[in-house]
């Protein structure tokens, strides 16, 4: 006869943990028995095949969900959950690893060597990754976002030159490395083109604005390298927090069964009006994650919290989230169904 | 109606009670050992037949240590879906026989 000791039960329990807690709670004790039963009657125990077969099926049930309306709220809040995961970890390795930002008069003489003698007839400085340039501080800016967005750091704007003999984008370009930067030039509507810089952490971003009449008007930004890593770390983060974002769906619908369906009502409702109000951010985050490219001159992977009404939107999407979940966990004392015809 | 379903529903039908490990065994007895249905199969089966409303708990039986041994039985519920799924089943089975040409009843299906 094999041996029914409690090593054995607690082997069987330690599998069990692959099991949702709600499907622990109630047939944990049942699938133990049910195992230990099968033990005594094939005189061995679970093999190790057969023990994975178990917590696979413990996975598989986490992760499932039925129906087409659950499905698609899972879907919804994978999404979400993506983009919160990326924006997040993107935005502490962007902050953690870039350089630190340069004063203005560092910034000035740096570019200097492109904007000619002429002094700057405009500084502006932010000491953020990428965030508003409209009014400083503004309470409206903060709880709306933002229509315009640009990348922190030191603005400086210099007054018009002429090009009527020369291509300003690639003699600044050629100015630049002969001073031991490494260029890219980008050309479209709009401008003349613009190079993107690096050196020793710190980008100088070159835009020959305005070209009307022969003249353009140099436009230069200072300010510390979009570090690479943050997006690969993003996106590793965005992969984890899709699964995270479904396994909250798929746990919440599973708790849901067991509900009054007043209540199911409004958890689904706060959960779903929840997850579409925070999608435009999300959306626009995971775009910049996917988009990025090797410069790293788009938008951050944190964009959507800041753009205009995305922000706010994102805001009422996690409170209602929350409330939904919050919901869904609100006891109920009430026994499953087949227990109450026991007897 | 998926195959591990349709034999635990099975195995129900002919017995007033059966526990887990039980239903295990009776579906590799029906099925000639060619279906085993492992534990986290059967009790994600089981908890959505109950939540169904197609099976139930009989009775269960606890001793020390919060060891729990439920016995289910099939509902009237059950019963009326399991009959229709048996028939459509039985249904396409014979389709398939008469299209084959076959002349004799197939010794599982004709001992319904």
């Amino acid at each position: 006869m094999p041996d029914r000791s409690p090593p054995t039960e607690r082997r069987y329990a330690r599998l069990l943990w692959a099991y949702p807690r709600w499907h622990r709670k109630l047939h944990g004790p049942d699938m133990t028995t049910a195992m230990l039963d099968a033990d005594a009657a094939r005189g061995h125990g679970l093999t190790r095949r057969e023990a994975g077969g178990v917590i696979a099926d413990g996975l598989r049930l986490r992760l499932r969900v039925r129906g087409v309306p659950g499905v698609a709220l899972a879907l919804l809040l994978a999404v979400v959950g993506a983009a919160t995961a990326g924006a997040t970890a993107s935005r502490d390795v962007w902050r953690w690893t870039a350089a630190p930002y340069v004063s203005e008069q560092r910034a000035a003489a740096l570019a200097a060597t492109v904007a000619g003698p002429a002094a700057a007839t405009g500084i502006e400085r932010r000491d953020a990754a990428y965030g508003s340039w409209l009014e400083a501080d503004s309470v409206l800016t903060a709880l709306l976002g933002s229509p315009e967005l640009r990348p922190g750091g030191v603005h400086l704007t210099y007054p018009p030159l002429s090009y009527q003999d020369h291509d300003p984008v690639g003699k600044a370009a050629a100015v630049l490395v002969a001073d031991g930067w490494t260029t890219a030039i980008h050309r479209g509507p709009g401008s003349l083109g613009e190079v993107v810089a690096d050196r020793d952490g710190l980008r100088l971003w070159f835009v020959a604005a305005g070209h009307e009449a022969g003249t353009y008007e140099p436009v230069i930004a200072v300010y510390p390298t979009p570090p690479s890593n943050a997006y690969a770390v993003g996106i590793a983060a965005a992969a984890i927090g899709a699964l995270l974002g479904w396994l909250v769906a798929a746990a919440g619908l599973a708790r849901a069964r067991r509900r009054p369906p007043g209540l199911v009502a409004v958890a689904a409702v706060a959960a779903t009006a929840g997850a579409l109000a925070s999608l435009p951010a999300s959306l626009l985050n995971l775009v910049a994650l996917g988009i990025a490219d090797r410069d790293g001159s788009g938008a951050p992977p944190w964009v959507g919290y800041e753009f205009v009404l995305a922000r706010p939107l994102a805001a009422v999407g996690a409170l209602l989230l929350v409330c939904g979940w919050l919901v869904s966990l609100v006891p109920v004392h009430a026994r499953i169904g087949s227990l109450s015809r026991v007897g | 109606m998926q195959e591990p379903t349709f034999l635990i529903l099975t195995v129900l039908a002919g017995q007033q009670t059966l526990h887990g490990y039980g239903i295990t065994q009776a579906i590799e007895e029906v099925s000639a050992g060619e279906v085993t249905v492992r534990p986290g199969t059967l009790y994600a089966a089981l908890d959505r037949l109950t939540a169904e409303g197609l099976v139930e708990v009989a009775h269960e039986d606890e001793w020390a240590a919060g060891r729990v041994r439920r016995h289910y039985r099939l509902t009237s519920h059950g019963s009326a879906v399991l009959r229709d799924e048996a028939e459509r089943r039985r249904a396409v089975a014979a389709l398939a026989l008469d299209r084959l040409g076959a002349t004799a009843p197939h010794p599982a299906l004709g001992s319904a």
